[in-house]
């Protein structure tokens, strides 16, 4: 699976300033474990290019830091 | 609080979440001053409460609360959850209060949970028509529709807003009485040409007397499409005449495939009782339309 090298031009972004160290919401609910935590920092990001588009990971974050960028043809 | 603070307090809440809390246990976040917190808990409850009685009157109240996250959280949920929300003297009462609201979509919402539960009476519903947000009137009307209360949609069929009165003539025809036929007739002559093609249509589930024929045979020429499509089902509901049948006819002509497809789906039904439109569903055989042509083709064959 390629992985994802530009952590802001991907499908699911993370804002770091956002999320909540400790909390894993986002990466326990992704289906294809496309979300990691990011060992330095603590915060989610996407570690893998690949994505269902199916929207959990942002509809779950307690802080809204999650976005999916869904491409305009499939909105 | 401090962001942090925050954060830690959320990450208590999602500890917690992961053990099943009950509703006492929840009662800390949901009444937590950060409004993130509330959002959050309104969440875990929604996920695990079994006390659906204790729940319910939570959602029904956060549509009160005073952040705007908050607010629409409940609103999303007292929806989503409207099949297992259990009614009771509190969460009336906190929907009560939530129609009253300066947020519009807060006041929308807890109108639709009011008639969805069963809730409310027309005299309420009447009383709440005034509301200066056409979508929150819009709620009304379904409100209305709900307890079939015909006066009061033929009282809101006067509305100044034409997307209120769009869900006076849809609600007329899902009420499906006879009754609203007169109601439907004025809206048939509506300046907005979307509430005409609701008005027709509803028509053909009330039924149509002799004025709403003749209004119906006079929509048939009307410049948009969607009320000559209207008309032409609306006549379906309506005794097969001389006058109906030489509209349907023309209609059969018509440059828009839907308002054909309406006209020839109308004759059809009609052809046990005026045999004469017979060779206009044959020539109908001959359209440029599939369906056009499948539906002459069922009427002439069944």
């Amino acid at each position: 699976m390629a992985q994802a090298t530009n952590r802001v031009d991907v499908p699911v972004s993370v804002d770091q300033s956002k999320c909540i160290d400790g909390c894993t919401l986002c990466v326990d609910v992704c289906p294809l474990d496309s979300l990691a935590i990011d060992p330095e920092t603590n915060k989610a990001y996407m570690h893998v290019d690949e994505c269902w588009y199916c929207g959990p990971c942002a509809a779950r974050c307690p802080v809204d830091a999650v976005t999916v960028n869904i491409p305009y043809l499939l909105r | 609080m401090s962001p942090d603070a925050v954060a830690a307090r959320i990450l208590g809440l999602l500890d917690l979440a992961d053990e099943d809390p009950t509703h006492e246990e929840l009662e800390p976040y949901l009444a937590d001053p950060a409004p993130e917190v509330r959002r959050n808990a309104l969440g875990v409850l929604s996920d695990h409460t079994e006390d659906w009685t204790a729940a319910s009157p939570v959602f029904a109240a956060a549509l009160t609360d005073e952040d705007p996250a908050v607010r629409a959280a409940a609103t999303r949920l007292v929806r989503e959850l409207s099949e297992v929300l259990v009614p009771g003297e509190e969460f009336d009462a906190a929907l009560r209060r939530a129609t009253t609201h300066a947020d519009a979509t807060v006041r929308l919402e807890a109108i639709d949970a009011l008639w969805r539960h069963r809730l409310t009476t027309v005299d309420e519903l009447t009383g709440l028509s005034g509301d200066p947000d056409a979508a929150v009137r819009c709620e009304v009307v379904l409100g209305f529709v709900s307890l079939d209360a015909l006066d009061a949609l033929a009282r809101a069929a006067d509305d100044p807003d034409p997307s209120v009165r769009l869900a006076v003539a849809r609600g007329l025809g899902a009420v499906g009485d006879p009754r609203g036929t007169a109601t439907l007739t004025c809206l048939a002559a509506d300046p907005e040409f979307l509430v005409r093609a609701a008005a027709l249509t509803a028509m053909a589930r009330t039924g149509c007397g002799d004025e709403a024929v003749h209004v119906a045979v006079a929509a048939l020429t009307d410049d948009a499409w969607e009320v000559r499509q209207g008309a032409a089902n609306a006549l379906s509901s309506a005794a097969p005449d001389e006058r109906g049948a030489a509209a349907l006819v023309t209609a059969l002509g018509d440059e828009n495939l839907d308002v054909r497809k309406a006209a020839v789906k109308t004759l059809g039904a009609w052809l046990p009782s005026r045999p004469a439109v017979r060779s206009s569903l044959e020539s109908a055989l001959s359209d440029v339309d599939a369906d056009v042509r499948a539906y002459a083709r069922m009427s002439l064959t069944n």
